[in-house]
């Protein structure tokens, strides 16, 4: 993994613009690079794809093949792959799920895929990587608007968890998407109270208080508002070194100048 | 996107087992089939072709390989601009080591007089045959006039200029030439692009024969190396302009996948998302629903080219969209791409601007903007 690792940040730079002195630096790397055989082919896509085509077929191997045609953003490849993994591998069924929700903003294939891998066990709430199905069911809802069936899914995820083992176990992401849909179902109230809970399982997230504001401004609770988007506004910025990724979930996505607007939308106007 | 592979590594152990092990194989299979190199096959100069970065996309070298059979080792450049790194090398057991790299046996390999080094990304050089030519003499030939092989047109301006013209692909670009001395041979060096001198090498020529009508040197022609001749054109006057036919990027090994610039989830991609849905107006239009990919390259200097406009219905299949609503969308990411898009890119690695490779895929239902994929 080091290895694969330090060959992505090394090769784009080895094809930089260069001057003397930077290409005979990076033919010297080069020559360093080669000493061994790397395992994927990153930026090779001819050689990564015959590479691919004569691995063993399995599950895991099919579905990063419709991710590798995701990166090169060849959408007719990508869905093929995707749908040839589920059909071969239907365990593979909530991974697709995920994929044509994240990657491809597909609210109505996930549901498909999503509803087919929770058939395969009738009474269990499966897990898809970090998350239930029924969660990701409830985001693929909400993305359709459909935000009654969004709150039964993430009830169905949450309620079960916190049921069992208590709120601290719950993903502070979970209670955020929940209570985007209330808020846009107007019951602000119930997405304070899962606000609150997801501050205490992360109590330093711009995310979590920026809804807080939101929830606080349908409340009528102006002062309060305006403190939870500048909390917001704070640990936005000062976590920004922390994250390794651009945003702190995907599927709820803040940027700092949506901070900015609801900070701007409740100053008083002359 | 890399992320989201990266997690799919990380949380498969089993695949990136299973890769290895494939990548262990492969190297065990070649090695085996490999002839092993001797210190008397590798000892001599060679001089760089490319390195390999996939098996249609290579990047020239403009480098040296001395191999001394004293075991002493110099890697240099053809035009001299760096001082050549000097150690020793050695053959032990079928594996070669240059410096302090040892490389595994069968990743050093002697092919039809080229030297390949490594199986991925293979460094390529050939054979050095030193063939002397009066330098002084050979500028006064070629400088000022274009010249043309039944692949490449090379004007070569007095200013320093040159402009190289593709034959199969009509491309033309500008870059910098020289003449330089290596050994007694003479060396035709272009780099640069058509705003300086960085942006990195052309393939290197070596001159054998220079006469006012005709040129002959060695080199890489874009399908082998070979000795091609190049016929005299015409001569160039003062004012005959050296400009590029079309858009050039800046960098001469320039792909889209290198230089691709992450848009869609970082705050770029979001400011551009913003824009979009204030700006975009098309009325509805049933059946018009699918993804709209959109590409295109912004050079170092802010030039923007390669366009390109790629539909997907909503069962993913190729499809056309009507051309009001992809050429608004199309207009409308290039007005609106924040104008620090260039530092944004750079700000990782260097300072310098590079080009940047822009792709940005949109999903639409009847007509109107529902997403921006990242």
């Amino acid at each position: 993994m080091t290895q694969l690792r330090l060959l992505l940040l090394l090769l784009p730079a080895l094809v930089r613009a260069q001057t003397g002195e930077q290409a005979l630096k990076s033919c010297a790397s080069m020559l360093a690079l080669n000493r061994t055989v790397p395992a994927l082919h990153f930026f090779a896509h001819k050689r990564e794809q015959t590479r691919q085509d004569s691995l063993q077929a399995n599950g895991l191997a099919s579905r990063f093949r419709g991710l590798w045609y995701i990166r090169q953003q060849d959408y007719e490849q990508a869905a093929d792959w995707f749908e040839k993994t589920a059909a071969r591998f239907p365990k593979e069924q909530g991974a697709i799920g995920e994929f044509y929700l994240s990657m491809l903003a597909d609210p109505v294939r996930a549901l498909h895929h999503l509803n087919a891998f929770d058939a395969l066990t009738p009474t269990f709430d499966d897990h898809i990587n970090h998350n239930p199905v029924s969660y990701l069911r409830g985001l693929a809802y909400r993305h359709l608007s459909d935000h009654d069936r969004a709150l039964e899914q993430f009830s169905k995820a949450i309620d079960a968890l916190e049921q069992k083992h208590g709120a601290e176990w719950v993903n502070y992401r979970q209670y955020v998407s929940r209570a985007v849909s209330y808020l846009a179902t107007n019951r602000a109230d119930k997405a304070l109270a899962d606000l609150d809970k997801a501050n205490k399982n992360f109590g330093r997230s711009a995310l979590v208080n920026y809804h807080r504001g939101r929830a606080l401004q349908q409340l009528g609770r102006l002062t309060e508002a305006r403190t939870a988007f500048q909390d917001a506004l704070f640990f936005y910025r000062a976590l920004r070194v922390e994250r390794s990724h651009p945003l702190e979930d995907d599927f709820n996505p803040l940027y700092e100048s949506d901070i900015d607007a609801a900070l701007a939308a409740l100053k008083p106007k002359p | 996107m890399i992320t989201a592979l990266w997690k799919l590594i990380v949380t498969t152990r089993a695949l990136g087992w299973a890769l290895w092990l494939a990548a262990l194989q492969g190297l065990l299979c070649s090695g085996l089939k490999a002839q092993p190199v001797s210190q008397q096959q590798l000892a001599g100069i060679w001089i760089g072709v490319h390195s390999e970065w996939d098996t249609d996309f290579f990047c020239p070298l403009p480098t040296y390989l001395q191999l001394d059979t004293d075991g002493t080792y110099a890697l240099g450049l053809v035009d001299a601009s760096a001082a050549p790194i000097r150690s020793t090398w050695a053959v032990r057991d079928d594996s070669v080591r240059l410096d302090t790299i040892r490389y595994a046996p069968g990743l050093v390999r002697v092919v039809d007089q080229q030297l390949r080094i490594g199986q991925y990304y293979p460094l390529v050089f050939r054979k050095f045959t030193d063939i002397p030519l009066d330098s002084a003499r050979t500028v006064q030939t070629v400088a000022g006039r274009v010249w043309q092989s039944d692949g490449l047109i090379i004007a070569l301006y007095a200013n320093g200029r040159v402009a190289l013209e593709d034959l199969t692909t009509r491309q033309r670009s500008v870059h910098f030439w020289q003449l330089v001395r290596f050994g007694s041979s003479v060396f035709l060096v272009i780099q640069g692009n058509q705003y300086g001198r960085d942006g990195g090498y052309k393939p290197l020529w070596q001159l054998t024969q220079a006469s006012s009508q005709q040129l002959q040197a060695i080199g890489w022609n874009g399908r082998t190396v070979a000795t091609e001749t190049f016929r005299f054109v015409s001569a160039l006057a003062p004012g005959d302009s050296c400009r590029p036919a079309v858009f050039q990027p800046c960098d001469n090994c320039f792909t889209r996948m290198w230089h691709i610039t992450q848009t869609g989830r970082t705050a770029v991609g979001h400011s551009l998302w913003q824009a979009l849905k204030k700006h975009y107006q098309v009325r509805t239009q049933p059946g018009q629903s699918g993804l709209v990919r959109i590409q295109f390259v912004i050079n170092c200097a802010g030039e923007q080219g390669l366009f390109e406009v790629a539909g997907f219905d909503e069962d993913y299949c190729p499809r056309t969209f009507d051309c009001t609503i992809t050429d608004q969308l199309l207009a409308l990411c290039r007005q609106h791409l924040p104008s620090d898009m260039l530092s944004y890119a750079t700000d990782q690695i260097d300072t310098s601007p590079r080009d940047a490779a822009i792709s940005l895929t949109f999903r639409l239902k009847d007509g109107q903007l529902t997403d921006m994929l990242p």
